[in-house]
């Protein structure tokens, strides 16, 4: 084939150009880390990586949401601990005002004074908040679940459920309507309160003791719940994180550059552009203009 | 001497060297041409010169038509039809990969993904925010943050929208003017068309006509699928597809609707233009209904529920577009009216903690659409096929462009290979016309001599 000096030129430069844009695009994958920097790098790996974000994100938010869910389980969880801590306290009072069947009115007195101040203690754990939300008022966060100075302690929430979502398709219910728990404690404690006050020891004995035992076990089989609640959200955050870890090396996988093929890549489209500019250089050197005298 | 003439030799003698340093001058008319855009190569077609026959009697008579030196019949110029045709079906397909892949390239640079600031990812984020809502629907910053988020997700929706318009005005600048390049380069030929007849009519070769005419062809073949026919005068005759654009001397001007109307345009940057045009068009109207489709679903879910001052019955999201997309001032004025519960009794408030609705508006995240546009899909799933689609799009055309670009390289060689200049070549000539001319020189020293001779014979 006859080859022009024209052609011969403008080949070197298409391809000068060439091996220095391949060099260029190797050097913008490493520098920048991402194998996929526009949708037309790879658009198949461009659907999965947009997918994978997208699920890696939800999975941010589960965990989110289990944290918030794990705390607000933990207060209301240690919140009913000092609760049954003040049941124990009243249990021991109703013995002692059982056993100590003196008809002494400063003793009465005394420990009727205990049972109130423990069910005001008891009323203030129930109107306890976490960021104002509050533990036991069902969905009526705002309200204070009962009114400290209403002696017959009217419920004064919803039964409504506070809900997270901790997983795909999993929604935990993580409040206890407070009337649940709540009112047959004051109920038994307000009976308590009424039979020191009477006098009424066959009653303490009676009722009385027996009413703070079925009281603690109400909390407990309450905390227990919880308990079972806070062992969901752990294991399933644990397998949100899992399958997190799982999802960030797959979008990795997709989107990211392997360094080693990428280097040695970027070893080989140096070495053709050093070869093309160093053919370039040598090029058109002779031709018979140099021979004729 | 013969008897021909006593100084018919000097004659000869003065053809060849007229004719050698016209040559020569060939030779260096390509050498300084040797890198002009479009040149092709000359040469000097040299014949021998008409005969003389002696008309005296005698033994000479049956020596016949003596030699009466060297002519030059034309200059020759190189070129291959064939290859002219081929290397212009090239330039069309290339022009077409080409024009697509820069304005699609131009649609891709806007809609920037995948990255964290597109619009998958303030979906996801104006998505997740709601479900943080839902962790703790009494904290207002919260709802503020949600409400933000819904602005962020507005303002990428409306701002790639207004990128892609003025891309769209660039890139039908860029079809006018393509299609004004049609109409011009047409008019060129048609004028070229002129002066060729006329010179081919005076019997001429206006060797630096055709190159002119060939290069306008050429660029005419950049921007659309041309056909060319050559005519007995000398002229051609230029068309796409079955409209013709240059007859002889007259020239018929082409819009763009013109020549899709027709399904003339298969070909060329203008065919690639337009098509670019067709596709972001494509890619805005989805954008819209995309835009619409999570304006409608979330509003819908959104009027059902009552902010926490049982205001209920607000759009969370105005507009009627993608860029008109904006988030409702009254919501943005005063979070406490994202309505992220639903009362228990018509007009009442709901409860603090009620987080049902924000969570209705959550789930939409992953809802399946069942009617419209986006039918069959999520809305995130048709925003990933729209990027992909795109990113497809632009990916074959770059793939095909370098294809087309090597077809183009290789016949851009060949046609080099005819109709180029080789400057070895040249000096090759050069030195064998300078010969020429030395020896033509010689003859005619050689005849003074003999000349001489005469003349000294007689004194």
């Amino acid at each position: 084939m006859r080859i022009t000096e024209a052609l011969m030129t403008e080949n070197l430069i298409s391809n000068t150009g060439s091996s220095s844009a391949s060099y260029n695009n190797t050097l913008n994958q490493l520098s920048s880390g991402k194998r996929i920097n526009q949708a037309s790098d790879d658009p198949a790996g461009t659907a999965k990586a947009l997918a994978l974000q997208g699920m890696i994100s939800d999975m941010d938010q589960y965990s989110r949401n289990s944290d918030s869910a794990k705390s607000f389980l933990q207060y209301s969880d240690s919140q009913l601990g000092s609760v049954t801590n003040l049941i124990q306290q009243a249990r021991q009072v109703a013995v002692a005002a059982a056993n100590g069947a003196t008809g002494d009115s400063t003793t009465q007195a005394a420990y009727s004074a205990q049972v109130d101040a423990i069910i005001n203690q008891i009323t203030q754990l129930a109107n306890s908040d976490i960021n104002g939300r509050r533990l036991f008022s069902g969905t009526a966060t705002n309200t204070d679940a009962f009114d400290a100075s209403d002696a017959t302690h009217a419920y004064k929430g919803n039964s409504g459920a506070l809900n997270a979502q901790i997983a795909p398709g999993v929604s935990l219910q993580i409040n206890t309507p407070g009337d649940s728990v709540f009112s047959g404690i004051f109920s038994s404690l307000e009976a308590l309160k009424s039979d020191i006050q009477n006098g009424n020891y066959t009653s303490i004995s009676n009722n009385g003791i027996a009413g703070m035992d079925s009281s603690l076990n109400a909390v407990l089989t309450t905390r227990a719940t919880i308990g079972n609640k806070l062992n969901q959200v752990s294991d399933t955050a644990d397998r949100i994180q899992t399958s997190q870890l799982s999802l960030q090396d797959q979008l990795s996988t997709v989107e990211d550059v392997d360094l080693a093929t990428t280097y040695a890549n970027l070893q080989l489209a140096q070495n053709v552009y050093q070869a093309s500019l160093s053919a370039t250089s040598k090029a058109l050197q002779y031709s018979l203009v140099d021979y004729i005298k | 001497m013969s008897n021909v003439g006593t100084f018919f030799g000097l004659n000869i003698g003065r053809s060849a060297l007229l004719t050698s340093s016209a040559a020569q001058d060939i030779v260096g008319n390509n050498i300084a041409n040797a890198d002009t855009d479009g040149y092709s190569v000359q040469s000097a077609d040299i014949v021998a010169g008409p005969v003389t026959t002696t008309g005296l009697s005698g033994s000479f008579n049956s020596m016949g038509q003596f030699g009466n030196g060297v002519a030059m019949a034309k200059i020759n110029r190189a070129r291959d039809m064939y290859l002219d045709q081929s290397l212009r079906d090239a330039l069309s397909r290339q022009g077409t990969q080409n024009g697509a892949k820069a304005g699609l390239t131009e649609v891709q640079n806007n809609v920037n993904e995948p990255s964290s600031t597109g619009i998958s990812s303030a979906m996801t984020s104006f998505f997740n925010s709601l479900s943080d809502v839902q962790n703790n629907p009494e904290d207002t910053g919260i709802r503020a943050t949600a409400v933000g988020k819904a602005q962020q997700l507005a303002q990428v929706f409306s701002s790639t929208q207004a990128g892609l318009d003025s891309t769209r005005v660039q890139m039908q600048a860029q079809v006018d003017n393509d299609v004004e390049n049609v109409n011009s380069l047409a008019t060129q030929i048609a004028n070229l068309n002129v002066e060729i007849n006329r010179a081919t009519a005076l019997g001429q070769q206006p060797n630096t006509l055709l190159d002119q005419r060939d290069v306008a062809l050429d660029n005419l073949s950049k921007l659309a699928n041309i056909k060319t026919s050559a005519q007995p005068d000398g002229s051609v005759n230029v068309s796409i597809g079955g409209t013709q654009i240059v007859s002889g001397s007259t020239t018929n001007t082409v819009t763009l609707a013109s020549l899709t109307a027709n399904g003339d345009l298969k070909d060329g940057s203008l065919a690639g233009d337009a098509s670019a045009l067709t596709d972001l068009a494509d890619y805005q109207t989805k954008m819209d209904d995309l835009a619409n489709e999570i304006m409608g679903q979330v509003n819908a879910v959104h009027k059902t529920g009552a902010g926490l001052d049982g205001t209920t019955g607000l759009d969370l999201f105005t507009g009627t577009d993608a860029r008109t997309m904006s988030v409702n001032s009254v919501i943005v004025a005063d979070p406490n009216k994202l309505a992220v519960g639903v009362p228990t009794t018509a007009g009442g408030k709901p409860a603090t903690g009620d987080a049902s609705n924000i969570l209705a508006m959550y789930n939409l995240k992953d809802k399946v659409i069942t009617a419209g546009p986006l039918s069959g899909q999520t809305m995130q799933g048709f925003y990933t096929n729209m990027v992909t689609e795109l990113g497809q799009k632009v990916s074959n055309a770059a793939n095909m462009s370098s294809a087309s670009s090597a077809s183009v390289k290789q016949l851009t060689a060949q046609k080099a290979s005819v109709s180029g200049v080789n400057l070895d070549e040249e000096m090759t000539n050069m030195i064998k016309y300078q010969r020429a001319y030395q020896a033509a020189a010689k003859i005619i020293t050689t005849n003074a001599d003999m000349l001489d001779m005469l003349i000294g014979m007689v004194k």
